[in-house]
C-alpha cells in the first residue's frame, strides 16, 4: 500500500476507534432520543391520565334508525337508559343523549351535569333538523317538483385570488433558508469541532517527537497529505453518521400513525430543501472545511505540547465566529455591504456567499468569481503549508513561536 | 554505502556545516563525535532529507530516491513513541511505513523481544514501560525492516551497563551483516569501543577522519605510563615531560612534548633500576576530542 495511504488508514482508524470521538458523534444522537423518548413518554401518560380521568364522548339512546345510523359514528349507541346511565356514572361518557319520535316530531334530551358547548349543540342540531325535514317531506306528500324547489339552497361561490407561483415561489425561499441555516450550523459546528481536535493531535504527535522517525521513512509532504485525507474521513464518517441516523429517524417516524400526516404534509418542503441542498453552498461549505483542516493542522504544528493547540488555533476560532455572527445577524439583509465584501474573503465567504445565492439576487459570475477565489485560495495554501508541515513540525525545542517559523523557512533554503 | 561530498547547510547567514566530506561504507561502523550544537543533528537530518543542503549525499552510488526510505533505519536522539499505543500498534505503523507486512512484523517482533530482553507483551501499551525499555522497543522500530543504513544518534544515552552492553552487541551483529552503521556519541569508550572510522565535527568543521588507529596515531606516542620510585617532582624535571599525572593505582601519566623522548626517559629510568610499568601510548580518543573540540590539551 501506498505510504500515503497507510497513514491515512492509521490516523483515519485511530480516530474513529477511539473514545472520544464515538462519544462526540453519539452524544448529540443520545439526547436527541433521551428527549424524544421523554416527550413521548410523558405525552402518552398524559394523554391516558386525562382518557381515563374525563370523557368527552356522548351516550345515544334512539330507537330511530334514522338517527342512529347519522350520528352513530359521533356518538355512543346504547340499547337503553340504564345502560346509558351506569355509563354515565362510571365516566365512560360525559353525558347522554335521547332521542325519541311522537307524532312525527323528534325529541332530543340531553342528561348531564354539564351543559353542551354551543358548537357541540350545533354539531348536533344540524343532522336532527335534516332528519326532521325529511321527515316532514315525507308526511307532507309532495310532487317532485314541489320536493325540488324546496330543497332550493342558496348558491354560494368562493372566489379567492391565488397566486400559485407566488405561493410556491415563497416555498422555495423558505426552503433555501432553511438549507442555508442547516449548512450554516453544520460548517459551525464542525470547523470549530475539529480545528480543535486536529491541531491538538497534530501538537501531541508532534510533541512525542515520533515525526523524526517517520520522516526517515516518508517525505513529510506525504505523510501530511495521508494526515489531511484521514481526518477528511473522519469528518465525513461523522456527517454521514448523522445523516443516517436522520434518514433512519425519518424511515421509523414514517411507519408511526403520530408522525405520517405530518410528514406527509411537510414532504413537499422536505423535497424542495433536498433539491436546493445540492446548490452552491455546498460547494462552499466543502471547500471551507477542507481549508480549516489544512490551517488547524498547521496551527498544531507551530506549538510543541498539546495543551497550547487550542492557543493556536484560536485565529481560526475568530474567523469561525465572524463567518457564523455575520451569517446570523443579516440573513435578513444580504445585500448588506458587509456580507457583500466579505462573502469574497476565503474563511468568511463560506458563510456569507450562501446567504447571497438564497436570496437570488447575486449574479452567477459572481458566485463563480467568489468559488473561484476560495478554490485558489485553497489549492495554494495547501501546497505551501505541505511544503512547510515537515520542517515546522520537526521544529521541537523551546524557541519562540516566530523563530520557529523563521527556523522552519530557512531549512527549505 | 553512503558518500558525502562538499555538504554545506546554512540556516539564513549562519553556515552549520562546512564542506563536509564522508564515506562510509558497508560493513562499517562510523562513530560521529563533536561538542553540543557542533553540527552532528544536522547532519543527520541532511542525510534523511529533513533539511535542505548544498552538495551531494549519495546511497549506494545515487541520489537519495523515495525507494531509499526503506533502507534507512532512524534512532532519534530523544526517545519519541506514542504512549497511548501499544508496543504492537506503535511497531506495525512505522514498519509498514518501511514496507514489512504485519504478520511479518509481528513473527520479526517476537524475535526481537527474545534478543533485547523486552519485558512486557507486544499488546502492552508504551506508556506501561519502563524508560530503557521504551528506548527497547524503540530501537526495535529502527531495525526491524533490517535497513542497509542505521542512523543512531546517540543511542545509548539513558541506558544502564547491562542494556548498553546489549545495544552494542546489536550494533555490532548489524555491521556482521552488511549494514553501514553511523552512530553519534559524547562516551568515547564506546566510540573506541566499536567504531572503524571516526569522523568529529567541529563548529561545522569536519576536523578529524579516519580509523581509531590513524586517527590517534597521528597525534604520537605522546602518553607515557610508567610506574617508578621518582616522586612528580622528579619526573617533571626529565627532558620533554610537559606534564605529570599521578594515577590511582599509583603509577603515573607523563605528556610529552614528542613521542622522541620516549627512548631517552627509558634510559634515564631504567638505569641501574627496575621498572614496573612503561608503556608509550598514543593520546585516547578522549583526550584527542578535548583537544579538538577546544578544551584544555592534556587532562
Amino acid at each position: 500500500m501506498n505510504k500515503t495511504w497507510i497513514v491515512a488508514k492509521e490516523t483515519y482508524l485511530r480516530a474513529v476507534k477511539n473514545w472520544s470521538f464515538l462519544l462526540m458523534v453519539l452524544s448529540p444522537i443520545i439526547f436527541i432520543l433521551f428527549s424524544a423518548g421523554i416527550g413521548y413518554i410523558s405525552g402518552k401518560n398524559t394523554a391516558s391520565a386525562f382518557e381515563s380521568s374525563t370523557s368527552d364522548k356522548i351516550g345515544l339512546i334512539s330507537s330511530q334508525k334514522q338517527v342512529t345510523a347519522s350520528l352513530g359514528k359521533q356518538y355512543k349507541s346504547y340499547d337503553n337508559i340504564a345502560q346509558a346511565k351506569k355509563a354515565y356514572h362510571k365516566e365512560k361518557i360525559k353525558g347522554y343523549l335521547e332521542i325519541k319520535q311522537e307524532n312525527g316530531q323528534l325529541h332530543a334530551t340531553y342528561y348531564s351535569d354539564k351543559s353542551l358547548s354551543a358548537e357541540e349543540k350545533q354539531a348536533l342540531q344540524i343532522p336532527l333538523n335534516t332528519i326532521q325535514q325529511n321527515k316532514n317531506v315525507i308526511e307532507a306528500k309532495l310532487s317532485q317538483k314541489q320536493i325540488q324547489s324546496l330543497s332550493k339552497q342558496v348558491i354560494f361561490n368562493e372566489k379567492i385570488s391565488s397566486n400559485k407561483a407566488k405561493d410556491q415561489k415563497e416555498g422555495q425561499k423558505f426552503a433555501k433558508k432553511a438549507v442555508f441555516y442547516v449548512l450554516l450550523f453544520g460548517l459551525y459546528f464542525i470547523v470549530l469541532t475539529y480545528s480543535q481536535i486536529i491541531s491538538s493531535d497534530i501538537a501531541k504527535e508532534k510533541g512525542t517527537k515520533i515525526m523524526e522517525i517517520i520522516f526517515s521513512s516518508m517525505p513529510g509532504e506525504n505523510y501530511f497529505d495521508g494526515k489531511i485525507i484521514g481526518i477528511i474521513g473522519e469528518v465525513i464518517t461523522h456527517i454521514l453518521i448523522y445523516v443516517i441516523s436522520g434518514l433512519a429517524g425519518y424511515y421509523i417516524l414514517l411507519k408511526t400513525d403520530f408522525f405520517t400526516s405530518f410528514i406527509n404534509q411537510a414532504k413537499p418542503f422536505l423535497n424542495e430543501i433536498m433539491a436546493n441542498f445540492w446548490s452552491w453552498s455546498l460547494v462552499f461549505v466543502i471547500l471551507d472545511i477542507f481549508l480549516f483542516i489544512v490551517y488547524s493542522a498547521i496551527c498544531g504544528a507551530l506549538v510543541n505540547k498539546a495543551e497550547d493547540a487550542n492557543k493556536a488555533a484560536q485565529p481560526l476560532t475568530i474567523l469561525v465566529v465572524i463567518g457564523f455572527i455575520l451569517g446570523i445577524t443579516f440573513a435578513n439583509s444580504p445585500d448588506n455591504p458587509l456580507i457583500v465584501i466579505s462573502s469574497y474573503i476565503p474563511f468568511i465567504s463560506s458563510f456569507t456567499m450562501p446567504l447571497r445565492i438564497i436570496s437570488g439576487d447575486v449574479a452567477s459570475w459572481k458566485i463563480f468569481i467568489s468559488a473561484a477565489i476560495l478554490v485558489i485560495f485553497t489549492i495554494v495554501s495547501f501546497i505551501a503549508i505541505r511544503r512547510f508541515y515537515p520542517r515546522l513540525v520537526l521544529q521541537t525545542d523551546e524557541t519562540s513561536f516566530f523563530k520557529r517559523i523563521k527556523r522552519a523557512l530557512q531549512s527549505n533554503k | 554505502m553512503l558518500e558525502i561530498k562538499n555538504l554545506n547547510k546554512k540556516y539564513g547567514d549562519k553556515q552549520v556545516l562546512f564542506d563536509i566530506d564522508l564515506i562510509a561504507k558497508d560493513g562499517r561502523i562510523i562513530g560521529l563525535i563533536g561538542k553540543n550544537g557542533s553540527g552532528k543533528t544536522t547532519l543527520f537530518h541532511s542525510i534523511l532529507k529533513f533539511v535542505k543542503y548544498q552538495g551531494e549525499i549519495k546511497i549506494n552510488g545515487h541520489d537519495f530516491s523515495p525507494a531509499d526510505y526503506n533502507q534507512i533505519g532512524y534512532l532519534p536522539e530523544e526517545r519519541s513513541l506514542l504512549q497511548k499505543l501499544t508496543i504492537y500498534d506503535q511497531v506495525r505503523f512505522l514498519a509498514s511505513l518501511n514496507g514489512l507486512k504485519n504478520q511479518e512484523t509481528k513473527a520479526r517482533l517476537d524475535q526481537w523481544f527474545d534478543k533485547l530482553q523486552v519485558k512486557g507483551k507486544s499488546s502492552d501499551k508504551i506508556k506501561t514501560l519502563s524508560k530503557g525499555n521504551q528506548q527497547k522497543v524503540q530501537l526495535i522500530a529502527t531495525l526491524i525492516h533490517d535497513p542497509s543504513l542505521v542512523i543512531l544518534d546517540e543511542p545509548f544515552s539513558g541506558l544502564d551497563p547491562v542494556n548498553v552492553d546489549l545495544m552494542k552487541k546489536v550494533i555490532l551483529e548489524l555491521k556482521k551483516h552488511g549494514a553501514t552503521v553511523i552512530f553519534s556519541d559524547h562516551n568515547m569508550g564506546n566510540v573506541e569501543e566499536l567504531c572503524d572510522d571516526i569522523i568529529m565535527i567541529n563548529n561545522g568543521h569536519v576536523v578529524l577522519n579516519g580509523t581509531i588507529n590513524e586517527v590517534r596515531e597521528s597525534y604520537g606516542l605522546t602518553r607515557l605510563f610508567i610506574r617508578t620510585d621518582k616522586s612528580k617532582e622528579e619526573l617533571a624535571q626529565l627532558p620533554g615531560v610537559e606534564e605529570v599525572h599521578p594515577l590511582n593505582d599509583g603509577s603515573y601519566k607523563l605528556i610529552l612534548t614528542d613521542q622522541s623522548y620516549g627512548p631517552e626517559l627509558f634510559q634515564i629510568l631504567s638505569s641501574g633500576q627496575y621498572i614496573r610499568t612503561f608503556s608509550q601510548e598514543p593520546p585516547t580518543l578522549e583526550e584527542i576530542f578535548k583537544l579538538k573540540a577546544g578544551g584544555k590539551e592534556n587532562e
